[in-house]
């Protein structure tokens, strides 16, 4: 794979605020949560329907696919709604959880390197998803939810510590 | 060669060879004899031994290619035969020096050298072995040019920095730390995990022994018409040996890991070992040192002790604890003893000192909520099944209403302008302490159940935690207080005061 790179104009320097989620982001997560909502219904639900109501098995699993894609929908919309990263002067703070909720500030200092990520949809919709790996024990991988590439680009030289000697402990 | 001299290349003691090979040989040895016992001549486990062996031969002739050199301000080290490594280690980096020697090492008056930078699961460098009189040499070169390196204020004094034992435990400390410790029940238990490896294909077997005992010696009782005081007088007597000799192996186990423990504080640095056998020795940095625990079970209670175990940042722990690294900073330890250790060594507070801030008012009733809704649905269960004598498990719901309340009575977190402390349990307590500009990330959490109550709970990251241990989670927080508490840890941990 190439390097990742951003092209000089989008070099700007990564202003404090609120990250950008990528307009597909959403799409990818209604995805991902619809195909688990889907394996469980069809892996909990299915028997149950054909053994007490005698549905044909095929009737079971479409429904247990309609069900799964519209829980996953809705919980995707919850989730994006609840999720929100924030680039600080001094760190990283991230909002996540439906359910259970959590609020993580990962000062930059701490931080050891970043690590960029690109699957092939990502690399049609120029977007990335952004790994933070601190020096903690229990939380020393965070990833971020895709950003646009370049937010990518300019969010992993913003975070690196270029200061020498900087092992963080 | 003796290291002390500048530029040249040192290699190791003539017989690295032969620890190397018993290290190897070590992990195989068991195997190969219960094999050799036992076994009944599968092809393919005498091929696993010739394996093991030729793996030895290699890292025979891979510790004649070990080197080192000493230059200026970094230690080159040079290994390998077919696969050669070359690693530039800056004296700044090396963070933790950890010698260890066991019985063999004494005999042949060398030891082993591990060199560990801050980061990494890895050691920098392992020496495996040096003579005893070069490996001080060497560390006491990485010292003084790491002193040289970093301030040149001092440089005579830190040259020579006074050793000062802050901790000394005597026989008799050592005999409670093994009585408190129960480390024998651990080893039986792992004894009798291995004996039932060893014979897979008959577990029951294992068993077999023990229950023949018992059935022998039940028919004997029998034999003999002993009435059923008796009976019962002797069962109790059999266990509480038992029970004893598990002890009095704990206590023989204590006085040959930590013999003659020492804590000693040699300027900046602080070193802790001990051992009858096998003399492990472990040092840190004192700014290295990460989050202090504080264990005070109810046996050490009974005992009026605690003990102070420390983390400190380069490596994970666990994985090689066996490593000589700093660990234990006490054993054990009198309150008056830890309260004074965490002033010598942090300048901290003592744990009395400390402004302890109690948790949500109601957090004992959430605390007692599962086991409350468990004990319920248990005394359900069993009176179906055996009638009223099931509702005897309706004691456990006032049982999980006590233990909550203790609980919620101890448990505490404290914060002043240096420190962040959180202290926990009931009967078995725990404090942990941590500089608050060595917090790597927090966290505030809340699940749905904290949502509906109003609370919260912190937790924060440390460096170099034991994974599967202990760490600072603060549960059922006032919301509002988290939110505070979470804003302070936040400015602290990134540097802003």
């Amino acid at each position: 794979m190439s390097e990742i790179t951003a092209t000089p104009m989008q070099m700007t320097p990564l202003a404090p605020g609120q990250l950008p989620l990528h307009p597909r982001m959403h799409f990818v997560w209604a995805l991902n949560h619809s195909l688990w909502f889907s394996l469980l219904l069809a892996a909990v639900a299915v028997p149950l329907l054909v053994r007490f109501t005698g549905m044909p098995i095929l009737a079971a699993l479409l429904l247990a696919l309609t069900a799964g894609v519209c829980l996953g929908w809705t919980y995707a919309g919850r989730y994006a709604a609840h999720y929100s990263a924030v680039y600080l002067a001094d760190g990283v703070l991230i909002r996540r959880g439906v359910w259970w909720r959590s609020e993580l500030f990962v000062p930059r200092a701490r931080i050891q390197h970043t690590e960029i990520n690109q699957g092939p949809l990502d690399r049609r919709w120029n977007m990335a998803g952004v790994r933070i790996h601190a020096a903690g024990t229990h939380l020393e991988s965070i990833p971020l939810a895709g950003v646009p590439l370049a937010v990518a680009v300019q969010l992993r030289d913003a975070l690196l510590d270029r200061r020498t000697h900087a092992d963080g402990a | 060669m003796a290291p002390e001299r500048r530029g040249d290349e040192c290699r190791l003691h003539p017989f690295s060879w032969l620890f190397v090979l018993v290290a190897q040989l070590r992990g195989v040895a068991l195997p190969a004899i219960v094999l050799l016992l036992f076994g009944r001549g599968e092809w393919w486990e005498f091929l696993a031994i010739v394996g093991a062996v030729l793996l030895a031969l290699y890292s025979l002739v891979y510790s004649f290619g070990f080197r080192y050199r000493i230059s200026n301000d970094e230690l080159l080290v040079r290994e390998g035969i077919f696969d050669r490594t070359e690693r530039h280690i800056p004296f700044a980096r090396i963070q933790n020096i950890a010698r260890r020697s066991n019985l063999l090492h004494r005999l042949f008056g060398v030891t082993e050298l591990r060199l560990e930078s801050g980061g990494g699961t890895k050691p920098e460098a392992v020496m495996k072995v040096l003579r005893v009189s070069d490996a001080e040499a060497l560390v006491a070169l990485l010292r003084a040019s790491r002193t040289r390196s970093m301030v040149d204020v001092d440089v005579e004094q830190a040259a020579t920095p006074a050793k000062e034992v802050l901790l000394h435990l005597p026989l008799s400390e050592l005999v409670r730390f093994g009585l408190i410790s129960n480390r024998g029940m651990v080893v039986v238990a792992g004894a009798f995990a291995a004996f039932w490896q060893f014979s897979p294909e008959q577990p029951k077997s294992v068993l077999r022994v023990p229950i023949n005992w018992i059935a022998q010696m039940f028919g004997e009782v029998s034999a003999h018409h002993f009435g059923l005081l008796t009976v019962v007088g002797g069962g109790a007597l059999l266990l509480f040996l038992a029970f004893a000799a598990l002890r009095l192996l704990s206590v023989v186990l204590a006085i040959l890991g930590h013999y003659g423990f020492t804590l000693e504080r040699e300027g900046d640095r602080l070193g802790a070992g001990g051992g009858l056998l096998t003399h492990a020795h472990g040092s840190a940095r004192i700014d290295r040192l990460q989050m202090l625990h504080v264990e005070e079970s109810v046996l050490h209670r009974l005992f009026k002790r605690m003990s102070l175990k420390t983390d400190v940042a380069g490596g994970a722990r666990g994985a090689n604890d066996q490593s000589g690294k700093l660990h234990w900073l006490a054993p054990i330890a009198t309150v008056a003893q830890v309260d004074t250790l965490l002033a010598q060594v942090l300048a901290a507070p003592t744990l009395t000192a400390l402004l302890w801030r109690p948790l949500h008012a109601r957090a004992w009733r959430r605390r007692a909520r599962w086991s409350r809704v468990f004990w319920l649905f248990a005394s359900a269960g069993l009176t179906y099944l055996f009638g009223a004598l099931g509702l005897l498990a309706l004691i456990g719901v006032p049982w999980s209403v006590w233990s909550a309340r203790g609980w919620a009575g101890f448990t505490r977190y404290a914060l002043d302008d240096r420190f962040l402390a959180y202290r926990e349990g009931w009967w078995s307590r725990r404090y942990a302490l941590i500089e608050l500009d060595k917090l790597q990330a927090v966290e505030l959490k809340q699940s749905p159940f904290d949502r509906r109550h109003a609370m919260a709970s912190i937790a924060v990251d440390t460096m170099s935690a034991d994974p599967l241990g202990q760490r600072i989670d603060i549960p059922y927080l006032p919301v509002a207080e988290a939110r505070a508490l979470f804003a302070v840890l936040a400015r602290r941990c990134a540097g802003r005061v």
